[in-house]
């Protein structure tokens, strides 16, 4: 009986390393070739982007910069490489992965509270869990994934771990799914219907760890001389009082003598409701106008050497 | 340090590897700083709490045996319970008390000024409580000798396997065996491991998983119709069995590694055919606490009928109360009070099956219903919450509005369950998969269930249910 439970042991052992292995290569084989709009999209933003300019940002990036428009007006190649829900340390691991293949010339920050404000596990270095599949490409996703935690070095030992839950969507997006982006912008055709009134400004808690990313992302475009804009894209929601982005704004201007262009009450897209498809989202027409307005404001500060 | 964390695949290993490389004489000492270190990792001065509680129980079992009347044998004995359960009042239901006295009051026009206590609530405080307290009680009833040895006492109260979530052990099953020596067997190895797998699986495969779910639409009444509340309660019926018996599973085969056998706590209590067989199956280190130390000291069943159906409804409400203060567990145990009695009184829980395999069925999903129906109020964040989802369940009938890969990860990991339970409780010698005496194919089915947890288990689900109990 000792020798078959010794047996089971080290079989278990065995067949535990041999099924993580093939099932991790199954995974990863089926993840890189699957052609959905969002894992398309984030796997050429995370190791694929050789774009003269990249836009960065959370989903008010990828549904407010057209790269079409830009390209136009800058006359370079433009990549949107926003991903919903995710902060600073997400597009700090991005720009750091770009940097690894070819600097790009221009990066485009927009900047929403999430990328300062202390949120607890919410939107934390926790997010950084969607550049899993990523660490055996780049040294900077592996980095970022690192930064997760101290045990996630060990989770990495298995090569399924970077796929975990991802199965259904592997298949499915094997099997059907189509990309539908504009070279990473994701267009909203809704138009904002319901009324909005006014709301106080949201006071927020900083985070000085996410305040020393956004350092690090500007120190790190201007060590690789790659010109870097930060801007505040508009918000339907009226606020009351100062706006949140007047101390970092501020805390930049300070350390860098440069400001962040602050979009976010502009008079062209106020209380116009059509250029909205919710309080916090440009629709397309909404986006369209905006990135023709963040062209030539890159262009402008490009041609007088800002 | 929670049994679902990469922490405790770390500090699992280590213990086993240090505590058979000890000498024996020493083991107890370090299983006992491992414990205390297991438990600091929630928060350290709640070891303080744990180690009072410790303290008073042993003093008092000491004090009651060297006491020569029984007058003060009992008077060490309430002493020792006083305390307990006013550290376990204190923590866990002054607040409940407070706010409920209030409420009262306020609406009688009477102002009741008595401020909160601002105290979270040590982790399994009540596991460990009841397995001191019934300590006592066994020493009073001079069932068994007093632990002479503070240290090896507080071993019993603190092992770290069952210490948060249980089973409540007994201490003449389990604080002899701290004496005795315990080799390295690569027997208890192979069925140990295979007992914590098939806990880690029901916890991160099923409970986690369901729990996205449940979550969802539990925690957003308004939102949702009764089509999404039917499915999220039965995936809740689910999640709170394999969340706390697969906690069960890990901790018995974490202890069976070291050598230590814990009473079993769950016996596949979803393929009861009445409610009186659903507590013989489920958290059975509690009922039988509360049988042995609540419901046979106020009588039992060798009473009148009347006086039993009040036994039986204080053990099921205290039961309730066991798990919080809310009354949504009181009205939880009321609920199994009264099916109970109802059960009791048509004679159902006589009946036999026997051959009768579509009646057992019918017996066994409507047993399953009841549960659920209970299960709301233990779930729902307050009353008006379960008597809204139990309202919507029968009139608010529309399209679920569920995540189609979690449900379908759910129902995954349930087939699996089902496959399991079915064959466990009625082929029991059909020695499938896991269980099978080949080496080769055991090994396969626990390998798979590993690559299961680690492709769809949830990895961020945190803490398991019952730690908050």
């Amino acid at each position: 009986m000792q020798n078959k439970s010794l047996n089971f042991v080290l079989l278990l052992l065995i067949f535990v390393i041999l099924f993580d292995w093939v099932f991790g290569k199954v995974y990863s084989a089926l993840y890189f070739t699957e052609k959905s709009q969002n894992i398309d999209r984030l796997i050429h933003s995370a190791i694929g982007t050789n774009e003269d300019v990249l836009i960065f940002g959370s989903s008010r990036a990828y549904h407010h910069y057209n790269p079409l428009i830009i390209e136009d007006s800058l006359n370079l190649s433009c990549f949107n490489v926003g991903y919903g829900g995710q902060n600073i340390y997400y597009h700090l691991a991005i720009l750091k992965s770009a940097i690894e293949r070819k600097k790009p010339k221009i990066a485009i920050l927009d900047l929403i509270y999430i990328d300062y404000e202390k949120t607890g596990n919410i939107h934390s270095k926790e997010k950084l869990g969607v550049l899993l599949p990523f660490v055996d490409k780049s040294q900077a996703m592996k980095e970022a994934v690192l930064s997760r935690g101290a045990t996630e070095r060990y989770k990495l030992w298995s090569s399924i771990y970077p796929f975990n839950s991802k199965q259904l969507y592997l298949i499915r997006n094997n099997l059907s799914a189509q990309r539908s982006d504009i070279k990473g912008f994701l267009p909203l055709d809704k138009v904002l219907t319901k009324e909005i009134s006014k709301i106080d400004v949201k006071r927020i808690e900083i985070d000085s760890a996410k305040i020393e990313s956004i350092f690090e992302f500007i120190d790190l475009c201007i060590k690789n001389q790659i010109k870097i804009f930060l801007f505040v894209s508009p918000h339907f929601v009226i606020q009351k009082g100062e706006s949140n982005y007047k101390f970092l704004s501020n805390l930049i201007y300070d350390k860098y003598g440069f400001e962040i262009l602050n979009f976010e009450t502009a008079t062209e897209f106020i209380n116009d409701s059509k250029l909205f498809a919710d309080p916090y989202h440009l629709n397309k027409e909404g986006a369209d106008l905006y990135s023709k307005f963040v062209g030539n404001i890159i262009n402008d500060s490009l041609n007088h050497g800002k | 340090m929670l049994f679902n964390s990469f922490e405790f695949l770390l500090f699992f290993p280590g213990v086993v590897l240090i505590y058979f490389i000890f000498p024996h004489k020493f083991r107890w000492i370090f299983l006992l700083v491992a414990s205390y270190y297991f438990y600091m990792n929630w928060k350290p001065v709640y070891a303080v709490l744990i180690f009072f509680s410790t303290f008073i129980t042993w003093a008092c079992g000491l004090l009651v045996e060297k006491a020569k009347s029984k007058t003060r044998k009992k008077t060490f004995l309430v002493l020792s319970l006083l305390i307990n359960f006013s550290i376990l009042f204190i923590y866990k239901y002054f607040n409940f008390l407070n706010e409920s006295i209030y409420s009262v009051l306020e609406a009688m026009n009477i102002r009741w000024t008595v401020p909160n206590l601002d105290l979270l609530l040590p982790v399994g405080i009540s596991f460990y409580t009841f397995q001191a307290v019934g300590y006592t009680i066994d020493v009073y009833r001079g069932d068994l000798k007093p632990e002479k040895n503070l240290g090896m006492y507080a071993l019993f109260v603190s092992f770290f396997p069952q210490l948060v979530a249980g089973p409540i052990e007994r201490t003449q099953n389990l604080l002899p065996q701290f004496r005795v020596v315990h080799y390295f067997d690569f027997q208890r190895l192979e069925s140990g491991i295979k007992q914590m797998i098939w806990g880690f699986f029901m916890k991160v495969v099923i409970a986690d998983r369901v729990s996205l779910i449940v979550n969802a639409a539990y925690n957003n009444t308004e939102s949702h119709n009764g089509t999404t509340f039917l499915i999220a309660s039965i995936f809740f019926a689910f999640q709170i069995y394999c969340d706390f018996a697969g906690y069960s599973n890990i901790a018995i085969g974490a202890a069976r590694i070291m050598g230590f056998d814990l009473m079993t706590n769950f016996k596949r209590p979803y393929l009861a055919t009445n409610i009186t067989e659903f507590w013989r199956r489920w958290h059975i280190s509690l009922s039988t606490w509360f049988r042995d130390y609540l419901y046979i000291p106020l009588g039992g069943n060798r009473v009148s009928e009347s006086r039993n159906v009040f036994n039986v409804f204080i053990t099921f409400v205290l039961s309730g109360i066991w798990h919080g203060a809310n009354w949504t567990f009181f009205i939880w145990g009321f609920l199994h009070g009264l099916y109970n009695s109802v059960q009791k009184a048509l004679g159902l829980d006589k009946w036999k099956f026997e051959n009768k395999v579509f009646l057992k069925s019918i017996m066994i999903l409507v047993n399953f219903f009841l549960v659920s129906i209970a299960w709301v109020f233990f779930r729902a964040n307050n009353t008006s919450d379960a008597f809204l989802i139990i309202t919507k369940i029968f009139t608010d009938f529309g399209v679920p509005f569920i995540d189609p890969p979690t449900l379908l990860f759910g129902l995954f990991g349930l087939a699996i369950l089902l496959i399991k339970e079915i064959s466990e409780e009625y082929f029991p010698n059909s020695n499938l998969f896991l269980e099978s005496s080949n080496p080769f194919i055991s090994s396969i089915t626990s390998a798979l269930l590993i690559i299961i947890i680690l492709s769809i288990g949830v990895f961020d689900g945190g803490q398991f249910i019952y730690f908050q109990f």
